[in-house]
């Protein structure tokens, strides 16, 4: 614990690192113990104005033993791997939670500042993901070439869009997806399967995707960022692949299980890009979706994580208006590539107050401001969980008519294990606005590389191999969706509902790569 | 796996459905199962069948211990195998029952294609009669895990678990399929373990 104590302690004296490279730094700290005093006993420097900085809460993922629970902890530290309760291997549901557990603590850190605080400013703050480059920084007009980004230096981003008059202030947000994918956005008068999310006020949700440090730097020295990298990349043979989060053996605490769901290969340590003496940190992706606050109507952004943001509209002649408008968080995904992972590890967030779940009873609240995107009691209002009738056109919103609003369910319960873990941590959370957000579930992969024992190494980003004979390693849960960024295809229908892993497995690069599998990200294909 | 006195009738099953396809009992019931087709077959089989799936089961313990000494199909010999396989699928002539080996077939039957085909005509304690050679599909999942597609070493039409472009390059190995050696050697009428699902498939 000495050397975990030592490194929480020069991360958090040494705010010089920059505000993207501290976290950075700190996830080596993953599998370390209660960080809420050194090895010496005395308790840690307090973070400059931090709400609930180092609080955890034990979580007993292994119910038949009182011993080896997993700590979920208000701090600054990115997870590189999860760790296990011992004594659960061969456990669906205590692997499950560790997993849960591996997601908060994913959450938590990502949500800090980048400074390293917490809930600084009225219980909200600026996020570490949100400094991380959009996926429009990095797949630039005409195929250009993205700057790079030093290892502790600012990441970088693009020109403000056009459209925007507005100078574009640091750290806000640009907002252009009106849905997930970005055919919708470029295509946003044309038809389309998935649909617009509308909340309760008429307004189009908004979406964005943005990677780390890890994840850009594979893009820039790969040339994936254009399609004419892509294809010089193919032609000589590479195959996408991201590296993996991992971690040395002596560091991980509690000590791996052979019976549970953790390998240890060979990890690399030093001071480049992601990497600390216990292992790197690997290939990280985060999609939020956004809802429009709208006070007027009753949004009250003292519930939601917020940004001032440049929301994009394409209008229907083609061009875009650009407004600053103040912004709701009320979904997020993390897609973390690990060793044991290599299919990646997804853990999708919600705002608790997005939608009821089917067949819970309804209380009595009624109107547009019981729920973000389900209007109780609504008698003319459009199907549940059905995309709202066309034209959408965003250029013309706020939507006035109930009928042409999102009516959201959730159609998967969440688990009731995820319930507890929820509340659990939740209860260390008071006083910020993230008390206000929960975890839906995390997929992963149960059997990730079946008979493939390809052990990890520099060639292959230090990632375990796809099993051959099931790429999609046999993800747990089967089907999961968040009701923000999946809406329309939530259920268990194979094919058709909302699956991360299976669905991702289906990503390629451009035409211009011949469509080569593209490790799990849609991003690819977005090259000019 | 379970010693004798904690061996529960999932194990049986298991172990039963490993001998009858040739599939490895990992392969059948991974550690961690988050689709658990196994329950699902089983709890089906049982529902249409009733007493006489609970009479295949102790069938195959009691065949498998006194040829054996074990139900571990792992553990035996290909020779043993194929006598356990030949008596609960009603192939050796002996006095099996012939609802309780119509039944081993149609469990095999199921891991391989996600059907069930009704074994005998039987009524439920619900009253509801299923007629011998009815056929349904047993649920999306079973259709997409049947062993058949693994077999070939496929995917199930329009659920594929592969990447894009995969049909330019050679498939994996029937052995990762299986989790089974692949046959070494065929006779007639004695082979190693992987072709025993072959020729019992093809008798059902």
């Amino acid at each position: 614990m000495t050397r975990c104590s030592r490194m929480t302690r020069s991360f958090r004296l040494n705010p010089g690192l920059g505000r993207l490279a501290a976290p950075a730094a700190a996830f080596l700290l993953m599998a370390c113990g209660n960080p809420a005093h050194n090895a010496d006993g005395a308790p840690k420097p307090a973070l400059p104005a931090s709400v609930d900085e180092g609080n955890s809460v034990e979580i007993a993922c292994n119910p038949s033993s009182d011993v080896g629970g997993l700590s979920v902890i208000v701090q600054p530290v990115i997870p590189a791997v999860p760790v296990f309760a011992q004594g659960t291997g061969g456990h669906l549901a205590a692997a499950q939670c560790g997993f849960d557990v591996f997601s908060w603590n994913s959450f938590l850190a990502l949500s800090h500042a980048p400074d390293g605080s917490f809930g600084a400013k009225h219980g909200d703050n600026p996020t570490v993901w949100e400094s991380w480059p959009e996926a429009g920084d990095i797949f630039l007009p005409g195929g250009a070439a993205p700057a790079n980004w030093p290892v502790a230096g600012t990441p970088p981003t693009a020109a403000p869009p056009a459209a925007c008059t507005t100078a574009r202030e640091p750290s806000m947000r640009v907002l252009r997806q009106i849905a997930k994918r970005p055919d919708v956005l470029e295509e946003a008068g044309e038809p389309f399967d998935s649909g617009p999310l509308i909340d309760t006020h008429g307004n189009y949700a908004r979406f964005e995707i943005t990677v780390n440090q890890d994840m850009y730097q594979y893009l820039v020295t790969n040339h994936l960022y254009s399609q004419a990298g892509q294809q010089a990349f193919s032609d000589a043979g590479g195959i996408a692949s991201f590296p993996c989060g991992c971690v040395v053996a002596k560091s991980v605490s509690p000590p791996p299980d052979q019976d549970t769901f953790q390998l240890v290969h060979d990890c690399p340590t030093g001071t480049e890009l992601g990497r600390g003496e216990q292992g790197q940190i690997g290939a990280i992706m985060v999609k939020a979706s956004w809802k429009i606050l709208d006070t007027a109507a009753g949004d009250d952004p003292a519930s939601f994580h917020t940004e001032q943001a440049l929301v994009i509209t394409t209008q229907p002649d083609g061009t875009e208006t650009c407004d600053k408008q103040l912004v709701g968080l009320v979904g997020l995904h993390i897609a973390h590539k690990t060793q044991a992972a290599p299919q990646w590890i997804w853990s999708t967030f919600e705002h608790r107050a997005n939608a009821p779940e089917r067949g819970e009873a309804i209380g009595d609240c009624r109107g547009e401001n019981c729920y973000n995107f389900f209007i109780p009691g609504c008698e003319d209002c459009n199907a549940v969980n059905i995309a709202p009738p066309q034209p959408w056109n965003p250029a013309d919103q706020p939507v006035m008519a109930d009928a042409g609003k999102s009516q959201v369910m959730r159609a998967i319960p969440l688990m009731d294990a995820t319930k507890r873990l929820n509340a659990a941590v939740q209860g260390i959370l008071g006083g910020t606005v993230w008390v206000n957000y929960q975890l839906v579930s995390t997929q992963w992969p149960t059997d990730a590389s079946g008979s493939d024992t390809t052990a990890p190494s520099a060639e292959n980003g230090w990632c375990a191999a796809l099993d051959p004979t099931d790429k999609s390693g046999l993800p747990a849960p089967t089907f999961l969706a968040n009701t923000t960024l999946e809406t329309y295809i939530q259920g268990t229908v194979p094919q058709a509902s909302s699956t991360c892993i299976n669905c991702h497995l289906n990503a390629t690069m451009t035409a211009a790569a011949t469509e080569n599998f593209s490790d799990f990200t849609y991003l690819l294909e977005r090259a000019q | 796996m379970r010693d004798a006195n904690t061996t529960t009738p999932m194990d049986l099953f298991i172990q039963l459905s490993a001998l009858v396809t040739g599939f490895s009992a990992t392969k059948l019931a991974p550690g961690l199962d988050p689709v658990n087709l196994k329950k699902a077959l089983f709890d089906f089989a049982q529902s249409r069948t009733g007493a006489v799936f609970d009479a295949l089961l102790v069938a195959f313990q009691q065949s498998a211990e006194a040829e054996a000494g074990t139900i571990d199909v792992s553990s035996m010999s290909a020779e043993q195998r194929q006598a356990i396989g030949n008596r609960v699928l009603g192939l050796d002539g002996a006095s099996q029952d012939a609802q309780v080996a119509a039944t081993a077939q149609s469990v095999n039957k199921a891991w391989y294609l996600g059907s069930w085909y009704q074994p005998f005509d039987y009524t439920d304690g619900a009253g509801t009669t299923y007629e011998a050679g009815s056929q349904v599909v047993i649920s999306s999942q079973a259709y997409i895990g049947g062993l058949a597609w693994k077999a070939m070493q496929s995917h199930a039409m329009g659920n594929s678990t592969f990447t894009f472009g995969y049909w330019a390059s050679e498939p994996p190995s029937l052995e990762a399929f299986t989790g089974n050696p692949q046959p070494t050697a065929t006779t007639q009428g004695s082979t190693t373990q992987g072709s025993t699902t072959q020729n019992q498939g093809s008798a059902s």
